[in-house]
């Protein structure tokens, strides 16, 4: 969750890619030569990550060189490729394509993963033979080192998101009569933002349960309150209603939500498929039905969770629902405030949910809409959203949601940004 | 970041300017907590010169929300730019955390 400034922290937000080209680019610039690569090892055949200069092509007409150095401990330093005994003329002699200088001088130090594996080689190419003083070679090491603490940790950040993301539902809910779509974009690898649904049976039938829930700050750290704060409540509305889960939510996440001194705000609806809401809004506050008669807002003057409660905290407050219905003709837009945020006032984010009544939109085409909108203009916050409506009960339409898709409808009005993390390296 | 205090009667306003965020929030914050732990317990923080608040710098605030109204004190804020204002309304933060218009009105009960 940002503070809605337009402005977000300039800090921390290098990407893994630009930090791999930026050392890229450095090792260029420190020795002197028109290229300089990584290349790591790919499905089938290496791929460049990052080049500088003529890198790129240089790494393609070395391949047997990257092999090579791949399989050694440490610097590899060619003077002359053409000169050399493995890669001159009688062993492995290099192919360069026509139009490509190639490449005589090679020099390269093997990367690592976490688990110490080999992964790729950071190399610099010359036209012209030369070498490497030891000064020279300890740089090409130390540079390898600093690529092998990247690797790992963003190895790992990777796969906490990629978790994060198998947390979220998957497949849509089996219940006749309620359509529903959600999915989150995270600004890093892994982020505050989650949603959730759930099918329970209750008094008045079987009632769809839904949840969006921004925790305060951003990356790994808020990830792991919200897969908590995620946990908890759906094991609370499980057995209880919306309103009482929230209410044990609250109480059991107190404790913790008070010593990492976060808070999170939740809004959690149980939704019948007559269209009857019964709603619970902690400090959100971005829950609003589009509708043919005009978009109303379903929110409350609750606190979000986490909010420290003392002895002398007037703000002690005893949780409330709140109730509306969903016509069969409307649209219900949860939202976090990455997506709020790309809007300038309160009405023209009233204008833009108003626009995803479209004929034939679906709740995951208006979700995609709402993503890939917030994305083009360029948040840096984590967004998410959850839309839901009424279907004929005879033609429920399974609509597919979670994390990957990509296909834009015809609503999105800007460039959507095609990757699920906007920056992962890919 | 820096931060000018100044001590008045009864209370302290401190007056960060630039971004309030993930790195300067927590000088702030360790300030406004030696503050408090030396019995200063009303504390002003003035937002006039801060250009943005994020979520960090926000969550610094209500900690030490928390930590002054603990100690028997409390904390207030002045001058908030309209967007804070509005991230305060919509999370209803407001509700515990009411904004002054200037620092001079925050400290005036005091």
């Amino acid at each position: 969750m940002n503070a809605r400034t337009g402005q977000v922290s300039d800090i921390g937000e290098e990407t893994t890619s630009d930090l791999y080209g930026r050392l890229v680019r450095l090792a260029r610039a420190v020795f002197a030569v028109p290229g300089a690569a990584l290349t790591v090892r790919g499905e089938r055949q290496p791929v460049t990550l990052v080049a500088s200069g003529v890198g790129r092509e240089s790494a393609a007409s070395t391949e047997p060189v990257w092999r090579y150095a791949l399989g050694t401990g440490g610097v590899v330093v060619i003077p002359d490729l053409g000169a050399s005994e493995m890669f001159g003329p009688g062993m492995f002699p290099l192919v360069t394509p026509a139009g490509v200088t190639p490449v005589r001088f090679y020099a390269g130090v093997p990367v690592h993963s976490s688990s110490g594996e080999t992964v790729g080689v950071l190399a610099v190419f010359d036209h012209a033979p030369r070498t490497l003083d030891s000064v020279q070679r300890q740089i090409l090491a130390d540079l390898g080192a600093v690529l092998d603490r990247e690797l790992s940790a963003s190895g790992e950040l990777a796969m906490a998101g990629e978790v994060q993301q198998l947390l979220l539902p998957r497949e849509p809910p089996d219940l006749p009569g309620l359509e529903v779509a959600g999915r989150v974009l995270q600004a890093r690898d892994a982020g505050g933002d989650f949603f959730d649904w759930s099918t329970v049976q209750g008094p008045h039938g079987t009632r769809l349960d839904v949840v969006l829930g921004d925790v305060m700050g951003k990356g790994m750290a808020a990830s792991l309150v919200a897969s908590e704060m995620r946990a908890v409540l759906r094991t609370h509305a499980r057995y209880v209603g919306v309103l009482e889960a929230v209410r044990r939510t609250a109480e059991t996440t107190a404790a913790d939500l008070a010593r990492l001194g976060r808070f999170v705000t939740l809004w959690s609806a149980s939704i019948e498929p007559t269209g009857r809401i019964e709603y619970v809004d902690a400090g959100h506050g971005l829950a609003v039905v589009a509708s043919p008669r005009g978009p109303r807002s379903l929110t409350q003057d609750q606190l979000p969770l986490g909010m420290p409660v003392a002895s002398t905290w007037a703000a002690a407050h005893d949780w409330a629902a709140a109730h509306d219905v969903l016509e069969a003709d409307e649209l219900l837009v949860v939202v976090s405030d990455g997506v709020f945020d790309v809007f300038g006032s309160i009405g023209q984010a009233y204008d833009a949910v108003q626009e995803l009544l479209a004929p034939g939109l679906t709740c995951a085409g208006a979700v995609d809409a709402i993503i890939a909108h917030a994305s083009g203009a360029g948040t840096s916050d984590d967004v998410a959203a959850v839309v839901v409506r009424r279907t004929p009960s005879d033609a429920v339409r399974r609509t597919p949601s979670g994390a990957e898709r990509r296909t834009p409808s015809d609503a999105v009005r800007r460039t959507p940004s095609g990757a699920e993390r906007r920056t992962r390296t890919d | 970041m820096e931060f000018q205090e100044l001590d008045r009667d009864g209370h302290v306003v401190l007056a960060p300017h630039g971004r309030l965020n993930l790195v300067s929030a927590p000088p702030l914050r360790a300030r406004i907590g030696d503050l408090i732990a030396d019995g200063r317990t009303r504390i002003v923080v003035d937002l006039g010169a801060v250009e943005s608040v994020d979520s960090s710098g926000l969550g610094a605030l209500i900690g030490c929300l928390k930590a002054a109204r603990e100690h028997g004190g409390d904390l207030r804020i002045a001058a908030a730019g309209e967007q804070v204002r509005a991230v305060l309304r919509l999370t209803n933060l407001d509700r515990i955390l009411a904004p002054y218009d200037s620092a001079e009105e925050a400290g005036r009960e005091w």
